[in-house]
């Protein structure tokens, strides 16, 4: 009789532990989808977007901001315009760049390998996510990032970085080249176009030459990039009913930051385009009234704005404008003068035939003389102070960049890189603060990175210390 | 299995029958004992008359008598036919048996761990309309912390401090074996916890009266049988049972007669306005003094707009202020009224040998002190018991609950009730809130909104006027809930017993929350409706067998397998903008689709558990426990196995104290045991979101907007969640002294949580943002007495003094290095911070040096530092409850005084009121006996008289007036420094004091047929002590809740005085 006691009670020991085919798959999560029941295209639009803020939204504003373009009058953007910049400000760019833009676009590649056109699009979307990052902070994780065996990503030099997304874009070219052309409705850019893609893969490889001074690849790399401004990588807005999807500008003027930020009292406004200021850059071939008037934004009632902050105006973000700039530039430096002012010149003709900007008011004058090399010579139209005439048509094409690139990282990143070696031709900005002696060469790390990332070491300068790039 | 069981299962040939009569010392007959024949297993029970009938097989059967509470007698058989009985009380046993987390009777005295029983008559005498409440200050180390006074509202209990820090600090509660839902949800409608109504804590839709006793269990090792669910505690909960005999009628009814318990003091000096000046529009009330005023009515300007009230009273623009009128008085009493609640229960129960039933209804029906707030509740209960025959028993038990409720807005939210009321302008008068207005072109708005700074009812209302609040919004909620348990009882063999047990609890509450056209949060009109489905379905399946393993020593196995499905349902829609402006919650308010929304959360759990527990008993002096637990559970990545083990020793077996005059009894106990917290279900996968705002400032771009599409969500998902585990450690002693008269039980206990879930920032070059994640620790270390002591035990003079005490320190140790995690949010919040307890509040401080004094401004006052800190702490010191039962003949009383030592509470309602200069902090004037400066550094000569306090924070006496009280002494938001909010979170209070007097004498019942008739008078909260004002400190903002400690316009608490009539058949 024991025995059987001892039998059972052992028995029923073993078979007393716990199921787990009994739990399996009631944690699956009963109110979202995961993410490998959403086809890879469906991740495209999202990172689109948040490329869109990397590029054109908060931080931007505030490097455009210290470039002479915004002034910060009130909350906020008044203390970030005074250069009182502090770490919590970056998480959101850092979070779209890696998580909304990178992540996703790695997961499209792993998922489609075979896709070209989808690989194509989703390097030139990270190569421009992470090259406006790198440029903007200098050494950042990428070659470590987005890695899910990786929780503390090292950071890699910003010349490491510039070299990896060459590498990228070249990968991209080669994928879109091969690439057969169709339609994606994901794609709000180019809806799949792939030879638009191609220029903008080749104009970013231009940029990225141009920022780490490669400028004979740059001259190259340009050559096959935006061929027109039809071809420019922009955001355009929507016309409907609903705000978020509209101008950023408009919107950010039309919410409770209104009359936050503005560029009616900026340098660019009343001084660099204004006719009236015997100093601007209005002379004899150049009349600057009507992109003045495209370019000034109506802060504190946004449907006033008609020109660059109107509902639906796109937004551009790599165009037509820098290639064709980066083009005379590069061919300036490589090539010399006569070079570069052919290229210089085409550019003019699309300003003058109201290609780049709409003439706002009848009476605004609008004026874009073909330019000669005599304007350049000592004591010319464009060299009242009788520097070489190469360097002085370097002077006029940077200051076009100078206005062209309003709006985008590409004003701060060109005043960085000139700034310290090639001060002859760098647009000279006014400081916003008069207890400062020095421009901001950089934005601080995020927060959130500093917290989590063991590598994350923010250099004592700050705001203040030169990147490799610029140095 | 149990075809094996029967196989092994032999019938008896009867060959003699023996019958007899069983009784107590006294003679009375002795109901239900059990007969066995020793050494068969089988056996019968005596019946109502103490009468017993049984067969057995020949003259050398013995025959075991045994009942709880008195002491077996074994009776040899022999030739007798007839064996009467005479059973002793066990003295020591009476009152000492404990019902486990498994539903089964144990001896409190052969426990290693520690049990709190809380008999139910306390609970039901609470005056309470809520089990939980009725729970306070009855056990040491149980906190029991209320949301605020509303009929119906939720509390917050916790057993021995914070054991998570972001999930629910509810205990389980198991109700006859089965665990429910204890969830206190705030759904959609609410718009978070800081604000909204208040909601219930679903433990409340038990019946009190249908309870028949209630344990709880604190340690680790008590509860380690429930594995991912126990970390908080176990709350055992056994309802009544059928007694076999008479029926027994019983008819409760109850009237309660409630208060405001204290109320906010406001001053009616000083009229609505700002620097001395009156306004109408002002925010504020530092306008002028009422009493300079001209008097008689105000001069109006009657040729431009006007506000009708809906009684005819028309309001014209003020041009002259005269009138010295203030409404401070007639605006309360316009929203708070004489609360009262009428409770009704009626019980049946009785049984005969083979089945015993238990009936129940019962009816709450409450008016709350706010008027429109309500709480009804509905039980029926029927719990039914079936003998099949001596080895198979039954019990089924179903209960159903309704309650339905009305609410009133409260605390951070500009539709609440206080909001409105306590900001209010003496000088305003709120009566008058509902009207037609007219501008100035004589064009009409109706059911326009008149709230104080918008006199005229236009344009919309700034804060909601307290009536619209009240008697126009409308916050129901609807509960229907099912509570079924089927219970097979097999017991094949002496040794052997099977249970098998399975329970559901299904509700459903379906809430409305309305908010009519001009409401001032809502001023299109919103409608929110949150649908919420609960049900849990539990089995388990058990075996327990007996073994004697050597002279003297028997092992007690239980083994067994649970089965837990929990199934949650959140559906919410809502309405945004009407189109109509009609009075009632209807979905026809707006037709268009863009208007409305709807939105659909499930929630799904099941663990299934292997467990088994070994009890020995070694020569009835030590007492070996141990239990072994594997879970699986879907929200946790593989099994996990909770061990637990406990020991005591009644070293009063010892030869040395027998007989002790002194120490009747001595044990010494200790446990060990290890429980967990479940992580958050359904966060193991990485999602796809989509309709994605990215927004880098004030400039989003909504994805839906651009064809849809989806992100990989930027919270990582974490397939490898493990629970919370927390392993707790504890010794003790249970002692009585002089023969059992004085009981005393203390414990030392400490536990350590690691693996604490949260969400963690991840670095963003990683490609997510956060992480759902185990990390971190936090322990938990404090005392416990219980002590009780008969000093008079007689038959018609009784007098017991019993009390508790528990000083439990909490300390956040590691929260993975981030700086704090915020349990509530607002300007002072409740945290984690690492080192802290949890819950410390945060907010702005004031500078200080090292030594902790105010670092001055020049002119005395002290100033704001930069960043944010902990400025208190809302744990108390200790927390001790004392109280007497006495009784006389007929009569007894009872009293129970709770203390609460210690602790910081932030009164935010005071401190902001002073901003706007309606509390009677800031009614004074003085005059000045010395100059003396405003914090501006404005020079008041001597001798002025002027509005404002004199105070001095260390560098000598300075006048705190308007310029202080609405700048940094007072108001909302940071720009304050909130450290000067905190006050001593010190009371003590009467929880309870009521007098009974039972009539129950033989000529009465001759005469009445009834058992007896019972009158008692409670007093519920009727005295307290406390630093805190106008507001009692048992309150918290954000009701059931980790986060605790403050107070923000939140609804006040109530005290009561009840008559109850008792009528037994």
């Amino acid at each position: 009789m024991k025995q059987i006691k001892y039998l059972i009670l052992a028995a029923t020991v073993l078979y007393s532990t716990a199921c787990q085919d009994l739990v399996q798959g009631i944690n699956d999560n009963p109110n979202s989808v995961p993410i490998e029941a959403v086809s890879a295209v469906g991740f495209l639009t999202g990172a689109q977007l948040a490329n869109i803020q990397v590029q054109l939204g908060h931080e931007q504003r505030i490097v455009s901001s210290w470039s002479g373009h915004y002034v910060g009058y009130q909350n906020l953007y008044k203390s970030l315009y005074e250069y009182a910049l502090t770490s919590g400000e970056s998480n959101g760019f850092w979070s779209y760049t890696y998580q909304g833009v990178v992540n996703q676009m790695r997961y499209i590649r792993k998922t489609v390998p075979s896709d070209k056109l989808l690989a194509g699009i989703s390097k030139v979307m990270e190569a421009h996510s992470i090259g406006t990052l790198a440029a903007a902070y200098g050494n950042i994780p990428y070659s470590e990032a987005v890695n899910p065996e990786i929780s503390d990503p090292k950071f890699d030099s910003q010349k490491a970085v510039f070299a990896a997304l060459q590498t990228l874009l070249d990968e991209a070219i080669t994928d879109l080249t091969g690439a057969t052309k169709r339609v994606i409705a994901e794609d709000i850019h180019y809806t799949g176009d792939n030879a638009k893609w191609l220029e903008a893969a080749h104009t970013l490889k231009a940029r990225y030459f141009t920022l780490t001074k490669e400028y004979d690849k740059a001259l190259v790399a340009a050559q096959k990039g935006i061929s027109k401004p039809e071809n420019n990588f922009s955001f355009r807005p929507l016309a409907s009913n609903n705000l978020q999807d509209k101008n950023l500008l408009f919107t950010l003027f039309s919410g409770s930051r209104t009359g936050d930020l503005g560029n009616r009292t900026s340098y660019l406004i009343t001084t660099f385009l204004n006719p009236a200021v015997a100093t601007s850059r209005n002379n004899a071939k150049t009349r600057e009234a009507a992109r003045r008037s495209f370019l000034l934004l109506d802060d504190r009632n946004a449907i006033n704005n008609l020109g660059f902050a109107a509902i639906t105006e796109p937004m551009p973000m790599i165009t037509y404008a820098e290639n064709q700039l980066t083009l005379a530039e590069c061919a300036t430096r490589t090539q010399g003068l006569s070079a570069g002012l052919t290229f210089l010149n085409a550019y003019r003709v699309q300003l003058n035939g109201g290609k780049l900007f709409r003439k706002l008011n009848a009476t605004d004058e609008l004026k874009y003389d073909p330019l000669v090399a005599a304007d350049f010579v000592a004591g010319g139209l464009e060299n009242a102070d009788k520097i070489d005439p190469a360097r002085a048509l370097l002077r006029e094409v940077i200051e076009e960049r100078y206005i062209a690139f309003f709006n985008t990282w590409m004003t701060f990143n060109d005043l960085r890189r000139l700034r310290k070696s090639e001060a002859d031709i760098s647009v000279k900005i006014p400081f916003n603060k008069s207890t400062v002696t020095k421009h901001p060469e950089r934005i601080i790390y995020p927060q959130n990175e500093l917290n989590a990332n063991s590598n994350a070491i923010e250099p004592a300068e700050g705001l203040y210390f030169v990147l490799e790039v610029n140095k | 299995m149990l075809l094996l069981l029967f196989g092994l299962f032999q019938s008896l040939n009867a060959q003699q029958t023996v019958k007899g009569t069983i009784l107590d010392e006294k003679g009375n007959p002795i109901i239900a004992v059990n007969v066995i024949l020793k050494g068969s297993g089988t056996g019968t029970v005596s019946d109502l008359d103490g009468k017993y009938n049984i067969q057995v097989p020949n003259a050398n059967s013995v025959l075991e008598f045994s009942f709880i509470g008195y002491k077996s007698k074994s009776e040899s058989v022999g030739n007798r036919s007839t064996i009467d009985v005479t059973l002793e009380e066990d003295a020591e046993l009476l009152d000492e048996v404990v019902v486990s987390a498994l539903g089964f009777t144990q001896k409190k005295d052969q426990m290693g761990s520690t049990y709190s029983t809380v008999a139910t008559q306390d609970v039901v005498r609470s005056g309470e309309t809520g089990l939980i409440n009725g729970l306070a200050g009855k056990a040491a180390g149980v906190r029991v912390a209320r949301s605020n006074g509303d009929p119906g509202a939720g509390s917050t209990i916790q057993i021995r401090g914070a054991n998570t820090i972001t999930g629910s600090s509810s205990p389980l509660v198991i109700v006859d074996g089965v665990p429910i839902s204890n969830s206190t949800i705030y759904g959609n409608g609410n718009g978070g916890t800081d604000a909204g109504v208040s909601q219930q804590s679903r433990l409340n839709d038990i019946n009190p009266a249908d309870i028949e006793s209630i344990q709880v269990l604190k340690g680790a090792s008590a509860a380690s049988l429930w594995g991912s669910r126990a970390a908080n505690g176990v709350i055992v909960i056994t309802t009544k049972k059928g007694k076999s005999g008479k029926p027994t009628i019983s008819y409760t009814s109850s009237f309660s007669y409630d208060q405001i318990n204290r109320q906010h003091p406001l001053q009616d000096k000083f009229g609505q306005g700002f620097n001395g000046l009156w306004s109408a529009t002002a925010s504020q009330s530092w306008g002028d003094k009422i009493s300079s005023r001209a008097g008689g009515a105000d001069e109006v300007i009657t040729n431009r707009d006007r506000f009708e009230a809906l009684d005819g009273t028309v309001y014209y623009p003020v041009s002259k202020k005269n009138s010295q009128e203030t409404f401070n008085e007639s605006n309360f009493d316009a929203i708070f009224q004489n609360g009262n609640f009428l409770q009704n229960d009626l019980s049946i129960s009785g049984g005969s040998d083979k089945s015993t039933f238990f009936f129940s209804l019962g009816n709450l029906s409450q008016d709350g002190i706010i008027k429109g707030s309500d709480y009804d509740r509905t039980t029926l209960r029927l719990n039914n018991q079936i003998f099949f025959n001596d080895w198979l028993s039954m019990t089924t038990r179903a209960a159903y609950t309704k309650t339905s409720s009305n609410r009133v807005q409260q605390s951070s939210n500009i539709d609440g009730l206080y909001l409105g009321l306590l900001r209010n302008s003496p000088d305003f008068d709120i009566r008058d809130y509902k009207g037609t207005y007219f501008n100035t072109a004589g064009q009409a708005f109706p059911n326009a909104h008149r709230a104080y700074r918008r006199h005229l009812g236009y344009p919309q209302p700034a804060y909601g006027n307290p009536i619209w609040v009240t008697n126009d919004q409308k916050n129901t909620s609807e509960v229907n809930r099912f509570l079924m348990n089927a219970e097979l009882n097999v017991d094949p063999l002496s040794w052997l017993k099977f249970t098998f047990r399975g329970g559901l609890d299904a509700s459903t509450d379906n809430r409305v929350y309305f908010f009519p056209k001009l409401s001032a949060g809502a001023v299109n009109g919103e409608l929110f409706q949150d649908d919420i489905e609960e049900n849990e379905f539990n089995f388990d399946a058990i075996a327990k067998g007996s073994f004697d393993l050597a002279d003297g020593v028997s092992m007690l196995a239980t083994v067994g397998w649970n089965y837990n499905n929990q199934n949650r349902d959140l559906n919410y829609t809502s309405i945004v903008g009407f189109l109509v402006d009609y009075p009632k919650p209807v979905t026809s308010l707006n037709t268009s689709n863009d208007a409305s929304s709807v939105e659909r959360i499930k929630r799904y759990v099941r663990s299934n558990r292997g467990y088994s527990v070994l009890n020995f008993n070694i020569k009835n002096q030590f007492f070996l426990n141990a239990t072994a637990t594997m879970e699986a559970a879907s929200s946790v990545a593989g099994s996990f196995f909770y061990p637990s083990f406990d020991g005591a020793w009644q070293f009063t077996q010892l030869e040395a104290f027998k007989g002790n005059k002194v120490l009747s009894f001595g044990k010494l106990r200790a446990s060990w045991g290890k429980v967990g917290v479940q992580p958050q279900p359904h966060r193991a996968q990485t999602l796809a979101e989509g309709g994605v705002v990215y927004s880098s400032y004030s400039d989003g771009l909504n994805s839906s907007q651009f064809g849809g599409g989806f992100r990989i969500n930027n919270n990582q998902g974490n397939p490898n969640l493990r629970p919370e585990i927390k392993t707790e450690t504890e010794v003790g002693f249970d002692l009585r002294f002089f023969n059992n008269k004085l009981g005393l039980t203390t414990t030392y206990y400490q536990n350590k949580i690691v693996d604490l879930l949260f969400n963690v920032s991840t670095a963003a070059s990683t490609g997510f943002t956060s992480i759902y994640t185990n990390g971190g620790e936090m322990e938990n270390r404090g005392i416990e007495f219980d002590v009780d002591y008969d000093l008079i035990k007689k038959k018609d003079f009784g007098l017991n003094i019993f009390g508790n005490w528990n000083n439990n320190r909490n300390k956040v140790i590691d929260i993975l290095g981030v700086q704090s995690i915020d349990l509530t949010g607002q300007s002072i919040s409740s945290r984690a911070v690492q080192g802290q307890p949890l819950g410390v509040l945060w907010g702005t401080r004031a500078v200080r040096d090292e030594n902790g004094a105010f670092i001055l401004d020049k002119n005395g006052f002290p100033q704001q530092a930069s960043t944010q800190g902990v400025i208190g702490n809302p744990n108390p010191d200790w927390r001790g409850a004392m109280g007497v039962r006495a009784n006389w003949k007929s009569l007894s009383i009872n009293l129970l005084f709770e203390h609460s030592q210690g602790g910081d509470f932030a009164e935010r309602t005071r401190f902001i009121l002073r901003n706007f200069g309606t509390h009677a902090d800031v009614g004074n004037e003085v005059t000045l006996t010395q100059e003396l400066k405003n914090v501006a550094g404005k020079v008041f000569p001597s001798g002025t008289t002027v509005r404002g306090n004199i105070f001095d924070y260390g560098a000598g006496p300075v006048l705190l007036d308007q310029a202080w009280y609405t700048g940094l002494g007072g108001g909302l938001g940071d720009g304050v420094i909130n450290e000067l909010a905190i006050s001593d979170f010190t009371w003590t209070r009467l929880r309870e004091v009521s007098l009974s007097y039972t009539l129950n004498t033989p000529a009465f019942r001759q005469k009445t047929k009834l058992s007896s008739v019972v009158f008692s008078l409670t007093g519920r909260n009727l005295w307290l002590k406390t630093g805190i004002v106008g507001i009692d400190p048992d309150t918290n903002q954000f009701g059931v809740s980790n986060g605790f400690g403050i107070e923000y316009f939140t609804n006040p608490g109530t005290r009561s005085v009840l008559f109850t009539l008792q009528i037994t058949y």
